[in-house]
């Protein structure tokens, strides 16, 4: 077991048994031994050899000594590193305000319930006010189980109503939840220190055994594509994955453009005009290229098959398939046809550019993502991020939900209609790609392109990737996006507002998605309308999934709204309040 | 002399500073029971002394996630020494289901079909939780 102690050692030992040593106290008497007792000899010494020695012991002595200042400077930053984690976790258990500042007209307040039950209350609400409330449960054990919690909202007027009494203050459960959230941190903080030195570990086999090679690697011996005829018109048998039997079929294509960047391949009995692909091939070397490069990272290159172009394989993928990216083509092994490839449809009804093109940025950053993280980090990357950054870089290349994209918008929309039953973190098909594409969007305008190409070449994966690429703790994050998704096309996006909405797009905008579809309005996230007080009501919801609630002013006169609310055991309730004038 | 002198006293210096360092601030190494825990035979001496080799059941702890991408996700469950292991099994045992969630899994390690990690475990049953 490698350590850091046995690296001390070690050190330590190379160290003094080092010909090196040579040089240090007593060495100028080694130097000379036998000779010294020449005063001729000792004087040319003195004045022609010594400084020459004493220059040759100084650098010596500084090569010798940087490891070790190295080292010494390793420890002093791993140790300052763990005490600002420490401190800075520390300060986020209690719960208490979150980041960022509070947007104008509104009051965000926020509190965590690491017990079952809690309660918020809204002072003076006046008939211009109306409170949010976000409901979500954040377990360290994230579950897919939908849980039910209830919450009731009593009203006091001014001249004075007889308030509730929950039994347990609110200030001995922020104490109950900072003690419990420390000893989960701690537990936390030492797993992950034993993940880093496994993912060093196998980051050194890498390096010493090359890329990971598939167990049947041997069975199949590799070729070079630039051994096979690529030119126009020339014929390449490829395996294809079968999705009925989850085996592989071949399937025969022909070469119908050379780009900068790709071949591109149709299968024999599809029609593709040269028009359209000359198309395409524009577009994948002069956009979804150079923005891929530019903002998440490179491809194998030049890859398996050693040759710096993808091979762009259209073909008949049926009716529901956009295209998809096999890494079983990053392997020599049976099946594998061993190139940096992706399989688009190449039907009619997914050929248009602007369906396909998001289609290859898409499927591309699948590639990357692939290659910086299974290839080169040896981890995977969650699918709920790996496909929230593949949804979000169709919207770099010019594409996705700003530019109306069909896919983008009933992915949205299908999210706003059931975020409570949408787990972030969890993936499903049916509801993941609007979630994390959100998610990521989130992140991209909150943090930057910087953090997005750090989400996707660190050696980090799912939310611990999120909080490492944004400095902020995943809770942190997600209780600001939360409320971001209600309030986005609601308030003024400026700079007090930031944190608050979306600048790219609008959750409750109209869209012209053309043809059929014609022009769609999103509607906003899904929101239990609460206008009638005393009120008790129950909601659900599973792990990281918020469930949003909108109560309305009780009356004419100031009031006081409290709400109190019981989740079941150990949901680790999370309630947020946006609360002021509305809009 | 006196410099060099002084020059041996800082390296000494730093020995000592790099290995007190070492030892307050290095993770401690996992201990060896704990690596091979978390790959358990649960065989039966009864069943490894008959002559045919058993079918070696394994137990393993961890976390699960969805990896990969679409249409190739794989379940995954991830040991306390970070070891994935691609989960398979019979449809009904909902392995999907189980994201986010710590597990005990019992099941034989069979030729990898992953796309992703190294080792493919075949799930016979589960108990969710440690």
């Amino acid at each position: 077991m490698l350590s850091g102690n046995n690296l001390s050692l070690f050190a330590l030992s190379k160290g003094t048994v080092s010909p090196r040593g040579t040089y240090t106290s007593g060495a100028r008497d080694r130097l000379f031994e036998g000779r010294l007792h020449r005063p001729e000899f000792r004087a040319r010494a003195e004045e022609r050899i010594w400084p020459s020695v004493r220059k040759h012991c100084f650098l010596k002595s500084v090569k010798l000594f940087l490891p070790f200042i190295f080292l010494f400077f390793c420890f002093f930053a791993v140790g300052c590193g763990q005490q600002s984690a420490g401190g800075g976790g520390g300060g986020g258990g209690g719960g208490g305000t979150t980041e960022p500042t509070a947007p104008i007209s509104w009051e965000v307040s926020q509190v965590n319930f690491a017990a079952d039950t809690g309660s918020i209350s809204f002072a003076a609400f006046v008939t211009s006010n109306e409170a949010i409330l976000i409901f979500s449960s954040q377990p360290p054990s994230v579950s897919s189980t939908l849980r039910t919690f209830t919450y009731e909202a009593t009203v006091t007027t001014a001249e004075g109503v007889t308030q509730r009494s929950l039994g347990i203050s609110s200030a001995a459960i922020q104490t109950m939840s900072a003690d419990l959230l420390s000893r989960l941190r701690q537990k936390t903080e030492r797993q992950e220190r034993l993940s880093e030195i496994m993912r060093q570990r196998e980051r050194e086999n890498f390096q010493r055994l090359g890329r990971p090679r598939h167990p049947s690697d041997d069975l199949h011996q590799a070729y070079k594509v630039s051994a096979c005829d690529i030119s126009i018109g020339a014929t390449q048998e490829f395996y294809v994955y079968n999705f009925d039997t989850t085996g592989y079929d071949t399937a025969t294509a022909e070469v119908a453009g050379i780009g900068d960047h790709c071949y591109v391949y149709v299968e024999q009995g599809l029609s593709i005009s040269a028009d359209s692909v000359s198309q395409l091939i524009n577009e994948f070397d002069n956009n979804v290229y150079d923005k891929m490069h530019t903002y998440f990272g490179e491809e194998p290159n030049p890859g398996i098959d050693n040759d710096a172009k993808i091979t762009l394989l259209f073909l008949d993928l049926g009716s529901s398939l956009y295209g998809y990216f096999d890494s079983l083509q990053e392997y020599s092994t049976t099946n594998s046809n061993q190139r940096e490839m992706l399989f688009l449809n190449g039907t009619s009804q997914y050929l248009a550019l602007p369906v396909m093109a998001p289609t290859m940025m898409h499927e591309f950053q699948h590639m990357v993502n692939f290659n910086n993280k299974t290839l080169i980090q040896g981890v995977t990357e969650d699918t709920w991020l790996n496909e929230g950054l593949s949804v979000y870089s169709e919207q770099v290349a010019g594409y996705g939900l700003p530019a109306a994209d069909y896919f983008c918008y009933s992915k949205v929309y299908t999210y706003e209609n059931a975020t409570n039953t949408s787990p972030l973190t969890i993936w499903g098909p049916s509801y993941g790609y609007g979630s994390s594409y959100l998610f990521v969007l989130y992140l991209a305008e909150r943090y930057g392109a910087a953090a997005i190409r750090t989400l996707e070449t660190n050696n980090q994966t799912g939310t611990a990737n999120v909080e490492n690429a944004s400095g902020r703790t995943f809770a942190q994050i997600f209780n600001s996006w939360i409320i971001a998704n209600y309030l986005d096309g609601l308030i003024a996006e400026n700079a007090d507002n930031a944190g608050y909405y979306y600048s790219t797009i609008n959750l409750r905008g109209t869209y012209e998605l053309g043809g059929a579809y014609g022009s769609q309005t999103l509607p906003g996230v899904n929101c239990e309308a609460v206008s009638s007080y005393p009120y008790s009501g129950s909601g659900t919801f599973k792990s990281w999934a918020p469930y949003y609630a909108a109560l309305a002013a009780p009356g004419t006169s100031t009031s006081t709204v409290e709400v109190s609310i019981t989740g079941g055991a150990s949901s680790y309730i999370s309630a947020e309040a946006v609360y002021g004038n509305v809009y | 002399m006196q410099s060099h002198r002084l020059l041996l006293s800082i390296f000494s210096l730093f020995c000592l500073l790099t290995m007190v360092l070492g030892f307050s601030f290095s993770p401690k190494p996992m201990a060896t029971s704990d690596a091979i825990s978390s790959v358990k035979t649960t065989a039966p001496a009864a069943t490894r002394a008959v002559s045919a080799p058993p079918v070696s059941m394994i137990r393993i702890t961890g976390s699960v996630r969805a990896v990969g991408n679409e249409p190739f996700v794989e379940i995954v469950l991830q040991d306390k020494s970070g070891t994935p292991f691609h989960l398979v099994g019979d449809s009904r045992l909902h392995l999907t289901d189980l994201q986010g969630q710590t597990i005990t899994a019992y099941g034989s390690l069979i030729k990898n079909t992953s796309r992703y990690v190294r080792k493919t475990l075949k799930v016979e049953r589960y108990a969710v939780g440690k």
